[in-house]
């Protein structure tokens, strides 16, 4: 296989996120890493994702799962070696998939060089690399991030004699932005890695870059400024390779990160996914199209990221103070499953485990307009661990076989990073990859379907949208149109069955087909056009105008 | 055989008639712009190429509503010996396939047995009304391998397109080779002949009324001439130009056509069980390969009806197909569309599955047969995906592995059939 040549190929692409530690471990040490993962890549292939998004793979002193980065130029050695990942990048465009990394702007671990060598003295070539002042009242607007575990954005360092800038963890100082050799060096950083042959870069927690007085320190326009010659570079020299931002904000602050066209390729849509959760347990698409109209257009060559769930905890700081309580009630009555301003759960135990549901949030963020992301797992509905730490409880061992480590590692159990998930429910002698493959009508073979039947639509990936009206406030009806084909995605909300009258007259003579069976329902007219659904059900129907619809297969008069 | 089948007006002719040595049978329903054209062909073509032997045209016309009869009886003149015979249809029977498009052809064919019986007849022919393409040669090629090297049945080898007869190029024909070791051109209808030994032997007391009427006589004696220890001949008889007809759904096609096959394989088992290899059989006119025309094909539809069949018979298949087999047949499910591919053993491996679950009668078998059908798109889709590109000596190779292939794996069918009978 070869890789899409489409520039936009991210627009209609799949991505499948993946934490190297907690993949597949090659060398038996307990530990996920590149050989491991290289192991893997056949069945992501033939899962059918297009480009996989790995985690930090850095050295670091793991305070922070890897976004404390302590190298930015190296493998951390548990992982592998820089030629590892170079045969790893190969693998991969081998079987058609490209590679997206985190890469992790605003700060680095205090246990980096940089930082090292900044704190020893006001004198040392890096201090300008840090933001450090005297006085802990410096840009005060700036909202705590990590609100359970810091009481202030500075901390004070009794080597440095200094309060220095961090937005998350205190062992993360923040990069200083306003320093060109900073600016240079992370510029440096990215052309090493895009030379070894990755795809792009997920950057993390970019609105935070720059910081200055009497702001919130957010989405300033210098950070903008950066990002674009960051853009500047990639379009000069790389082409095909993109940035994916990690800001997690309102889609209208999101909005200008995509500049016009000149920043990043794509960012996550972070308030649409806790709406999904809402709109199926209130059964209701108001929470969902209401984000979509407060959603701006963005430029033709951009993109959003749709997900579900992933590394983090499903962020709830793009909600009300009523709608976060709304879902701590709803999906994490237990406090252990609360993190910072979130719910660190899995999809399937988020959902009660229920298929149903599972299959509807997948259908809303396979046919929304984006990209969307799978959280590794999750295509095989893993649960989680909440008496882990942090956000441990998501990031346990991929689950592969009912064998020893769930088939993730060699070696002995209690070496693992973390343990395997072994409850009754979705313990690995359940859930796991070999037996959903063995099974014909499993998550997994579902999921694969749906990437497959997905990758044949760019009305998905490109396509308009426009929501459908009908009384019945529980579906959620919306036409995605490209280059002459119109999808009609339909999705019962409900834990009940619905009926609904959608208003097509648009459409009239033509006939709906079932995507994923090909099967031809009644032609729409000028009338209201009647579909009824199962609990939670959901329909792909592509609408083909009349002339197109008694279409031959072309050998009925010649088969013998 | 009885002779309770033959209408009155038949025997009404047969009563007094002199003996012929050709009886030229043209089957008709509603072919008043083709019939007259391929009966004056046939008529003429027998004068000139026999002018010694006595020619009776027999007009089978299946209650057209055009005049057809008529109008062949005026294209031939008043010299012509003619006989019509008029075949009412049943409703039922219009469920039959044929290209030709006439419906009981199975009554005809066993009609025009009947008088060639009675007259005493060399050489029976039978040709379908609809073609364009019949011209003077026909009558030549079709009686001489009977009446100059004592052939017993001349099977039709028609010019056809890259992509015409994808049924009979990617299963019926390297099926029937792979079975019984002769490479026929599996063509069902258009023309075929009979010598007069072969209608008098025992071979066409066949089951009538029940099987051949169920799967359509055109395979039954195709399948029949290669099955029995038959001297077999096919004549090349240039491209296959036909006024279409309604064939009725695909599946109903590939359900009558693989059944025959895989009816006629039990009947068979002991001959084709001992068949190893294949070899030609001899040829009448020039060997015809494949003309360059695509058609319209819809490849996009093909896999899409695949798919259908992969979510709304996942379970007969399972049913069907072993596991590993259906694993491989689950996975082709998320192919794109423009880069779908079933492979060619998998094919293969998928047609003997069904012919064992067929011979094991593991559900009803009309559902087996009709359930074949996406499978049969999904390859046929796969076939135009990966030759379209190239000139036509790769689908001709393409079919060349195929029947290679069929042959290769047929270790496999035989030891499974044999389990199954233990």
């Amino acid at each position: 296989m070869t890789l899409n040549a489409d520039p936009l190929w991210y627009k209609d692409a799949v991505f499948y996120e993946i934490h190297v530690k907690a993949y597949a471990d090659g060398n038996g040490d307990g530990i996920g890493d590149f050989q491991g993962l290289i192991g893997k890549l056949d069945y992501l292939q033939w899962l059918g994702v297009d480009c996989l998004w790995l985690l930090p793979f850095y050295p670091s002193p793991l305070r922070d799962d890897g976004y404390d980065v302590a190298d930015f130029l190296n493998v951390a050695q548990q992982y592998g070696t820089t030629d590892d990942v170079r045969r790893f990048l190969d693998e991969a465009h081998r079987r058609g998939m490209r590679v997206i990394v985190d890469l992790v702007l605003n700060h680095t671990s205090d246990q980096h060089a940089w930082f090292q060598e900044a704190r020893r003295s006001p004198d040392s070539p890096k201090r300008g690399y840090y933001v450090w002042s005297d006085t802990d009242q410096k840009y005060d607007k700036a909202r705590i991030i990590f609100i359970d575990t810091e009481k202030s954005n500075w901390t004070w360092d009794s080597e440095a004699k200094a309060f220095y800038w961090h937005r998350f963890f205190s062992h993360q100082p923040d990069l200083n932005y306003d320093n060109p050799e900073v600016r240079q060096a992370m510029l440096d950083t990215m052309v090493f890695w895009l030379d070894q042959g990755l795809d792009g870069f997920r950057c993390d927690a970019v609105p935070y870059l720059l910081e200055r007085e009497g702001t919130i320190c957010e989405n300033l326009p210098e950070t903008h400024e950066y990002l674009k010659e960051i853009r500047r570079r990639i379009d000069e020299t790389y082409q095909g390779r993109i940035l994916l931002a990690e800001a997690n904000q309102w889609p209208s602050d999101v909005r200008p990160y995509f500049g016009d066209g000149d920043e990043f390729h794509m960012a996550f849509h972070f308030p649409l996914m806790p709406r999904l959760y809402m709109g199926v347990h209130s059964e209701t698409r108001d929470p969902i199209i209401d984000m979509f109209t407060h959603t701006p257009e963005i430029p033709p060559n951009s993109q959003w990221c749709l997900f579900l769930r992933n590394h983090d905890e499903l962020t709830l700081e793009m909600c009300s103070g009523e709608e976060r309580d709304y879902m701590y009630y709803t999906y994490a009555r237990d406090p252990k499953m609360r993190r910072n301003i979130g719910i660190a759960r899995r999809l399937a135990p988020l959902l009660d485990n229920d298929r149903r549901k599972i299959e509807l949030l997948n259908s809303l963020v396979f046919t929304m307009p984006g990209s969307p992301i799978i959280y590794y797992g999750d295509e095989i509905g893993m649960g989680d661990n909440i008496q882990l730490k942090d956000r441990d409880g998501v990031r346990t061992p991929m689950q592969w076989t009912m064998d020893r480590n769930a088939g993730f590692s060699s070696a002995d159990p209690t070496r693992l990073y973390l343990p395997v998930v072994s409850d009754s429910v979705y313990g690995y002698h359940s859930i796991n990859v070999e037996s959903q493959k063995a099974m014909p009508h499993s998550l997994l073979q579902w999921m694969k379907r749906m990437i497959a039947v997905r990758k044949q639509y760019p009305a998905f990936g490109r396509g308009t949208i426009t929501f459908l009206r009908p009384s019945n406030g529980k579906v959620l009806a919306y036409v995605r149109r490209h280059e002459g084909i119109a999808l009609l995605l339909v999705h019962n909300l409900a834990g009940s069955a619905q009926s609904v009258v959608l208003d097509l007259k648009e459409f009239a003579g033509s006939t709906p087909v079932e995507l994923l069976g090909g099967a031809t329902f009644p032609t729409v007219t000028e009338s209201g056009y009647v579909l009824t659904l199962a609990s939670y059900g959901y329909y792909w129907l592509k609408l083909v105008p009349e002339r197109a619809g008694s279409e031959l297969y072309g050998i009925e008069q010649s088969a013998l | 055989m009885g002779e309770s089948f033959i209408p009155e007006s038949v025997r009404t002719l047969l009563e007094g008639a002199e003996p012929v040595d050709l009886v030229v049978g043209v089957l008709t329903f509603n072919d008043k712009t083709t019939a007259p054209g391929v009966a004056r062909a046939m008529a003429e073509g027998c004068a000139w190429s026999f002018p010694k032997r006595r020619t009776l045209v027999v007009n089978c016309d299946a209650g057209s509503h055009d005049e057809t009869p008529q109008c062949i009886a005026q294209s031939l003149g008043p010299d012509a010996r003619v006989w019509t015979i008029p075949l009412p249809v049943l409703g039922a029977s219009f469920n039959l396939l044929s290209e030709s498009g006439v419906p009981v052809r199975e009554t005809a064919v066993r009609i025009l047995a009947a008088i060639a019986d009675k007259l005493e007849a060399a050489v029976c022919m039978v040709v379908d009304g609809n073609l364009k393409s019949v011209d003077s040669t026909w009558p030549q090629r079709l009686a001489d391998p009977i009446l100059d090297k004592g052939a017993d049945c001349v099977l039709p080898w028609f010019q056809r397109n890259r992509y015409e007869g994808t049924l009979t190029n990617t299963l019926l024909a390297p099926l029937t080779q792979a079975l019984y070791g002769k490479r026929i051109p599996y063509h069902l209808g258009g023309a075929y002949a009979f010598s007069g030994r072969l209608i008098r032997s025992t071979l066409l007391a066949q089951p009538w009324e029940t099987e051949i009427k169920q799967y359509g006589i055109d395979g039954w004696v195709t399948t029949l001439a290669v099955a029995e220890p038959l001297q077999i001949c096919r004549a090349s008889l240039g491209p296959r130009l036909h006024q279409a007809k309604p064939m009725g759904e695909l599946s109903l096609i590939v359900a009558q056509a693989v059944g025959c096959i895989f009816h006629l394989m039990e009947r068979y088992q002991e001959r084709w069980e001992s068949v190893t290899g294949s070899l030609a059989v001899p040829t009448v006119g020039i060997p015809v390969r494949l003309g360059a025309e695509a058609g319209a094909i819809n490849c996009e539809r093909m896999v899409n009806g695949f798919r259908q069949g992969l979510r709304d018979l996942l379970p007969v298949w399972q049913l069907i197909l072993p596991e590993e087999t259906f694993q491989q047949v689950l996975e082709l499910g998320v192919e794109e569309s423009d880069r779908f591919h079933f492979p060619s053993g998998l094919w293969v491996q998928v047609i003997y599955d069904f012919a064992l679950a067929y011979h094991d009668r593991l559900l009803h078998r009309e559902h087996l047969l009709k359930a074949l059908t996406p499978l049969y798109l999904g390859y046929t889709a796969s076939l135009v995906i990966g030759t379209r590109e190239y000139g036509v000596e790769r689908v001709e190779q393409d079919f060349a592995r195929l029947n290679e292939l069929f042959e290769s794996m047929k270790p496999y069918l035989i030891q499974r059939w044999r389990w199954h009978d233990e």
